[in-house]
């Protein structure tokens, strides 16, 4: 009797051990309605063409906002990459023409965008592919654009898209910009490498990935666990968080890289991020008496523009500056983490505001009940990540052909699988 | 001693071929000036005044601001701000931020580019044009020396023939004439020497019919008959079939 009770407790508590793992691996998959997923197609659609319109097609370079006379900015491209690819094979776009697109745009940065040691200024002409103001070389930013090359790389896998998509990111020269192993932020002509570094958790994830998985120029692979994790509590929800509280830095590195298997000495990212959004809701449920905008399914504090320009806005845990401006791609961009929430939170803004908030590329970048503002542009950083969030939500896609990928699998290997403390040097 | 001159004091020795040739240079050089000038002019004009108009400034102001908005909400850091010049820059590009010297560095770049297949152009034509005029002078050159080279081989039929829009018409008309005087003369050269050898010829048989001045005679008119033979002999080299 008593074996019979050890046994029975063995296989309960065999059974419940995977729950919290399993949790995390598995893609929230809430059974969604057919208007739901009707409106998730269209919006997904109208940033698609955002990607395929708003670019110079002479060269492929795609705008950072729609706004008229904006420049290119390179993570702009990165996400217009995955996007074309996303909209290949959803059949918006013949597929040769969007092969030539990707070739074009990789090679007008092969050839004709200004590099430093393989990294690219954060804002280009749009003519030209040249430096806008004094703009800086950015780490982040370079890591972005190579994340949709590679992607590209992977979905017309064989071709010359591959063959640029990988020369772009073998000539990076990762520790050029690396100090205490950790990467700076970005690097100036006229002031040298900034004093500033990736050294806590944000949406780096990716940049690190990309350096520590390079075949030519690789950091070490110990830099992973160099940046600082550090915990906050915000109501319920504990989680490692970003100093700014900006929900897209829970998101970036997510829209590409699968974080939901892997296991970062008992971390898991993507459980992570729901935790961040979950916070990021509430906090924005619990500030509704001082803000009019704010409430249940109107929340996304993330870095968007506002009625005083671009700002980091962001929830706590973190600084979170707010004042009262909700960027719609806030929730959008969570949508794989918390597709309900998410998709509620976009209906509930497309319902109540209507064309106020919904243009012809989706969702405005932000808008402000309190200050009577909104803005009429879109900005590319912000729809990149809600179409590939989307996408990741509807079939995995972008995940599926990145995670192929041998550099990141590299990364995968050395940061996450291998034991070997010498693997790890 | 003197030495002697051989300075050109008149510069204008043929006027009219000399200034139709300087026409045909000086139109061409002109047509491809005006195109460079008209290529420079309308491309650097037509991006100046939109790159400088007042929407492209407040586009640029509005770049400038998100730009700087983005650094700021991104690098806790300041980043310090230092403007070097660049060396190709005139001193007055000081007067310039580096965006609009990045901008007029570009629109000379493109215009630079648009103007290099003009050059292709132009230099076609400038070939083009002095292929046709030394054609024009070359091909009489040509004719004048195969014309010599059979005149002194001794054909006397030889004359120059040049096409209507050749130069050195007159020349050639010179030589023809030359070479026709020449001929005449030499026929005549010839007429003459074959009436001292039949006068000769009558000498010779008188002669034998007087026995006492035979051998008196005899000697000058055998001279006589070697000088005709070798004067036979040079006037033979020049044929004349006319």
């Amino acid at each position: 009797m008593v074996c019979f009770f050890k046994k029975a407790a063995l296989i309960f508590l065999l059974s419940i051990l995977p729950l919290p793992l399993f949790s995390a691996n598995a893609l929230p998959q809430e059974r969604l309605s057919e208007s739901d997923k009707k409106f998730l197609i269209k919006l997904e659609k109208d940033i698609f063409d955002y990607f395929w319109k708003e670019a110079n097609p002479r060269n492929g370079l795609i705008k950072d906002s729609s706004r008229v006379g904006a420049p290119s900015s390179i993570a702009a491209c990165g996400f217009g990459l995955t996007a074309i690819c996303i909209g290949a094979e959803r059949g918006w776009v013949d597929h040769d023409r969007a092969y030539n697109r990707v070739l074009k745009t990789l090679i007008t940065f092969r050839d004709k965008v200004p590099n430093e040691h393989g990294f690219f200024y954060h804002f280009l002409d749009m003519r030209t592919g040249k430096r806008v103001w004094e703009c800086e070389i950015s780490s982040i930013d370079t890591a972005l654009f190579l994340a949709g090359a590679l992607f590209a790389g992977e979905y017309f896998k064989g071709t010359e898209v591959e063959k640029v998509a990988t020369a772009l990111y073998r000539r990076v020269d990762w520790p050029w910009l690396m100090k205490n192993n950790l990467i700076s932020m970005g690097w100036k002509p006229e002031t040298g490498i900034f004093p500033s570094y990736w050294d806590s958790y944000s949406e780096a994830m990716i940049l690190y990935a990309l350096a520590i998985g390079s075949p030519t120029y690789p950091i070490k692979a110990k830099s992973w666990s160099t940046w600082k994790r550090s915990v906050a509590k915000y109501g319920d929800y504990e989680l490692i968080y970003c100093s700014t509280g900006s929900l897209f830095t829970y998101q970036y590195s997510h829209a590409w890289i699968d974080f939901r298997k892997l296991d970062d000495q008992g971390i898991n990212w993507f459980k992570n991020s729901i935790e961040a959004t979950k916070a990021n809701r509430k906090f924005c449920i619990d500030q509704q008496n001082h803000y009019r905008t704010y409430g249940p399914n109107i929340w996304g504090l993330t870095a968007s523009l506002g009625p005083s320009g671009y700002r980091g806005y962001g929830a706590k845990p973190g600084h979170s500056i707010h004042d009262g401006t909700i960027c719609p791609y806030g929730a959008g961009g969570s949508i794989a983490f918390t597709p309900k929430l998410s998709i509620s939170a976009l209906r509930h803004m497309y319902n109540r505001y209507g064309n106020k908030v919904y243009k012809k590329y989706g969702f405005i970048d932000a808008f402000n009940v309190d200050k009577k503002w909104h803005t009429e542009e879109c900005l590319g950083i912000s729809l990149g990540v809600t179409m590939l969030m989307i996408e990741n939500y509807r079939s995995k896609m972008v995940w599926k052909y990145f995670m192929k990928n041998r550099y990141i699998k590299k990364w995968v290997f050395l940061c996450f699988d291998s034991k070997d403390e010498d693997d790890k040097r | 001693m003197d030495k002697p001159s051989f300075r050109r004091r008149q510069y204008l020795i043929k006027p009219v071929f000399q200034l139709k040739i300087s026409s045909i240079i000086g139109i061409t050089l002109l047509i491809a000036t005006f195109i460079t000038a008209a290529t420079l002019y309308f491309n650097i004009l037509n991006s100046v005044l939109p790159e400088f108009s007042t929407d492209k400034l407040k586009m640029r102001i509005n770049t400038a601001a998100d730009i700087r908005q983005r650094q700021v909400a991104r690098y806790s850091a300041g980043i310090r701000e230092e403007r070097e010049f660049d060396m190709f820059f005139p001193e007055t590009a000081k007067m310039l931020s580096d965006y609009e010297r990045g901008v007029v560095m570009e629109i000379l770049y493109e215009v630079n580019q648009k103007l290099v297949p003009w050059i292709f152009v132009l230099l076609g034509l400038i070939i083009s044009f002095s292929i046709f005029l030394t054609h024009r002078i070359a091909g009489p050159v040509y004719r004048f020396e195969e014309t010599m080279k059979r005149f002194i081989k001794g054909d006397m039929d030889v004359r120059i023939h040049l096409r209507w829009a050749d130069e050195f018409q007159r020349l050639a008309k010179l030589i023809n004439e030359a070479i026709s005087s020449f001929s005449q003369r030499e026929k005549m050269a010839k007429d003459l020497l074959k009436k001292i050898a039949d006068v000769n010829q009558n000498l010779k048989k008188n002669a034998a019919q007087l026995s006492s001045a035979t051998e008196k005679i005899k000697g000058p008119i055998t001279q006589n008959e070697q000088y005709i033979a070798e004067m036979a002999k040079l006037l033979d080299f020049y044929k004349n079939t006319k």
